[in-house]
């Protein structure tokens, strides 16, 4: 049994105060760089101990396997469905307090766990579905899925030829109870999400943009300062939506260029001008959207 | 729920999946989760209106696909709640890769299959090429032929899946015994719940107090599946026990497999299911025309209960297998069971591979009686199955 006593201690370049408590155990075999154990880090951190963890196939397998917490694997397409099972049944054998958490690549969230995941969101599940969307099936080595972006680069697709799905508008669509993005360079804004969920009963669906050095082909050591980028360059925009509604957008006041941000990774390297420029514009269009459609702007610090 | 409980037995007019849900409701079920498709779905339409009118004690989860209703039952099993559900044909076929996995994982459930035949082409009557798809990945497989087994395979099921941690699959053919009303006693839940408590479940669960990890990836040296052989092949030990005790506390039971007629049975026919009944009738006449033909039902399909069936047929000249399935390629999947359990224990009896059913299509009395005419006018051909009663254009 973990005891999670409630600890914190202040991180000042964050300026957040940061759970002590690690569900994650040292030395897993997650690659070096690899955003989303960061961000898998931070969600049990800001989860506590009393947490049951789901997840199917995927990088994550391995951190979690490991991890100090209760935990079952499922198969690629059912995990939201396992989640809303375990949270049922605890529930009816007179648990209603342990927090049921399902871990998910893009696969299992925009492409094959789809169906699983909007029949839980349907009937509000109470449970917390974590996507961690690192643009390709990184487990099975780098392959194209819904969530890879306009002309990136895949093992199966030399240059994807349609852009990524929007799975937060999906969910919007559904009027989840509540979800959001976040970010491993943003970690006050992670984990104020985070511990705001946990105060909400219902299916509370988090999106992560998990950096991959493998997959990406970049510099393992850029890997925070990459999700940085996406979010300054509008690329990744951070923002919150409660029963369909866009409540939050948090705008951060440096601008990045996109562009910046594709030709620091190699899986962009083949891409014209011209291309770039259209992917420009697409993320400019859809942040003018965010803006419209959004409730309330909040400023980010950096 | 309070209204029910009394310490007799109250007899209804039940359908095969009305017996089910009461076999689900008297179980004390937990949760249970389903997907409609016929002939199953009034299993879920009746555990639904059990639950909203309060008398049953229990959460139902409508999922959105059978794949979903499967993974719903494997969380919620794993939390330590007990689980019921039932599907058909093509939904067996979705929710397959799940099915493996709770066979596979040995996690505790009962699942009705209503047999339907599967498609392409699409039908909706009863063949067992569905369950039969699901005779591998370590579910104990039962197949009924009166609605009251129905009910009380269930409850067997329950004992069965909680004492040695394996999913319990009773199957029942769509409409012959889905559809069809019958007299069903039904065992009142203070004495159900003697024969199944609910504190006979000790494995581990999801538990934060006490963490346990499941279903991750293992080494391939990892003896998972030497183990899992071990206790498959202890089920049919944990199926004639429960079946004992529940002969001993509700003055009924119904074996593994049943003999019928068979002592000097010079011809026995072998069947799963509601076929058995039509098989009873053409034993009946033949031995009126003083010809010696025997039943043997099968009940207990997996694990095969090899043992019983080489002793009982080890005495007759022919043993007809009237199989409402079919494996492509290989014969009656009851035949081959059968052929395997003959071969090993060395009984040479001549075996014909009937086929008959398969589609959907009827099968009344009078195909079973030329299956034994057929039997007792000519040996069984090499290496062929015989198709019966196909329904000509």
């Amino acid at each position: 049994m973990i005891i999670d006593t409630g600890e914190t201690r202040r991180v000042v370049s964050f300026d957040c105060e940061m759970p002590v408590n690690e569900s994650l155990r040292p030395g897993h075999t997650a690659c070096a760089g690899c955003g989303a154990a960061i961000s898998v880090r931070m969600v049990l951190k800001a989860m506590g101990s009393d947490v049951a963890v789901i997840m199917p196939s995927g990088c994550m397998i391995f951190p979690l396997m490991i991890s100090k917490l209760p935990s079952f694997m499922g198969p690629l397409p059912a995990h939201a469905s396992f989640a809303a099972g375990l949270k049922h049944g605890l529930e009816v054998i007179g648990n209603d307090h342990t927090e049921v958490l399902a871990f998910s690549g893009d696969g299992g969230t925009f492409d094959i766990g789809l169906q699983a995941l909007s029949g839980a969101v349907e009937r509000d599940d109470d449970f917390i579905f974590f996507c961690y969307d690192n643009e390709a099936y990184m487990n099975t080595g780098i392959q194209r899925c819904s969530s890879t972006p306009l002309g990136a680069w895949t093992g199966n697709v030399l240059s994807k030829p349609t852009p990524k799905k929007d799975i937060m508008a999906m969910m919007a669509g559904q009027s989840i109870t509540y979800a959001a993005t976040v970010s491993i360079a943003y970690p006050a804004d992670f984990l104020r999400k985070l511990t705001k969920a946990r105060t909400i009963k219902g299916t509370r669906f988090f999106h992560v943009l998990a950096c991959c050095p493998t997959g990406w082909r970049y510099d393992p050591e850029l890997t925070v300062e990459l999700a940085r980028w996406a979010v300054q360059s509008r690329l990744d925009p951070l923002y919150e939506i409660e029963h369909g509604e866009y409540v939050a957008l948090q705008v951060s006041p440096k601008k990045v260029d996109v562009s910046d941000y594709l030709k620091a990774q190699k899986r962009f390297a083949h891409l014209r001008n011209e291309e770039i420029v259209q992917i420009n514009e697409n993320v400019d269009h859809a942040w003018e959207r965010l803006l419209r459609v959004s409730a309330n702007v909040e400023s980010l610090p950096y | 729920m309070t209204s029910s409980i009394s310490n007799t037995s109250e007899t209804m007019i039940l359908s095969g999946n009305w017996a089910a849900c009461y076999g689900a409701k008297q179980a004390q079920v937990d949760l249970i989760s389903a997907f409609p498709i016929t002939p199953q779905t009034e299993i879920l339409e009746k555990m639904a209106e059990l639950i909203a009118s309060g008398e049953m004690d229990a959460r139902y989860v409508p999922a959105e696909s059978e794949h979903s209703v499967m993974s719903i039952l494997i969380g919620a099993s794993r939390a330590g709640a007990r689980v019921f559900s039932s599907t058909s044909g093509q939904g067996l076929m979705y929710m397959a890769e799940t099915v493996q996995w709770a066979g596979r994982g040995r996690i505790p459930m009962v699942m009705c299959i209503c047999n339907r035949s599967v498609g392409e082409p699409a039908g909706m009557m009863p063949d067992h090429d569905d369950s039969m798809t699901m005779r591998d990945p370590g579910w104990i497989q039962y197949y009924c032929e009166t609605n009251q087994e129905v009910l009380d395979t269930v409850l067997q099921g329950f004992r069965v899946t909680e004492s040695i941690h394996t999913p319990v699959m009773p199957c029942l053919d769509g409409f012959y015994l889905t559809h069809t009303y019958e007299p069903v006693e039904i065992p009142p839940v203070d004495r159900v719940a003697s024969y199944i408590p609910k504190d006979i479940d000790s494995r581990p669960r999801i538990d934060p107090q006490n963490p346990y990890s499941f279903g991750w990836p293992v080494q391939p040296q990892s003896k998972d599946r030497f183990e899992h052989y071990l206790i498959v092949d202890l089920a049919k030990k944990a199926a004639l026990e429960a079946d004992e005790e529940f002969g001993e506390i509700f003055g009924r039971s119904w074996g593994i497999v049943e003999p019928y007629r068979c002592d000097d049975a010079e011809l026995i026919l072998v069947a799963l299911g509601s076929m058995v009944s039509q098989c009873r009738m053409v034993a009946d006449r033949d031995r009126e025309k003083g010809r010696k033909t025997g039943v043997l039902k099968i009940r207990l399909f997996s694990p095969f209960p090899k043992e019983e069936v080489s002793r009982i047929l080890s005495g007759a000249r022919k043993v007809a297998v009237v199989n409402r399935g079919y494996s492509y390629g290989h014969g009656g999947q009851l035949t081959l069971e059968l052929r395997s359990a003959l071969y090993e224990s060395g009984v040479r009896t001549p075996t014909y591979d009937f086929v008959v059913g398969v589609g959907g299509f009827d099968v009344p009395a009078n195909i079973i009686q030329d299956i034994a005419d057929y039997c007792y006018e000519k040996d069984p051909p090499q290496f062929k199955s015989i198709w019966m009663g196909v329904p000509s254009l």
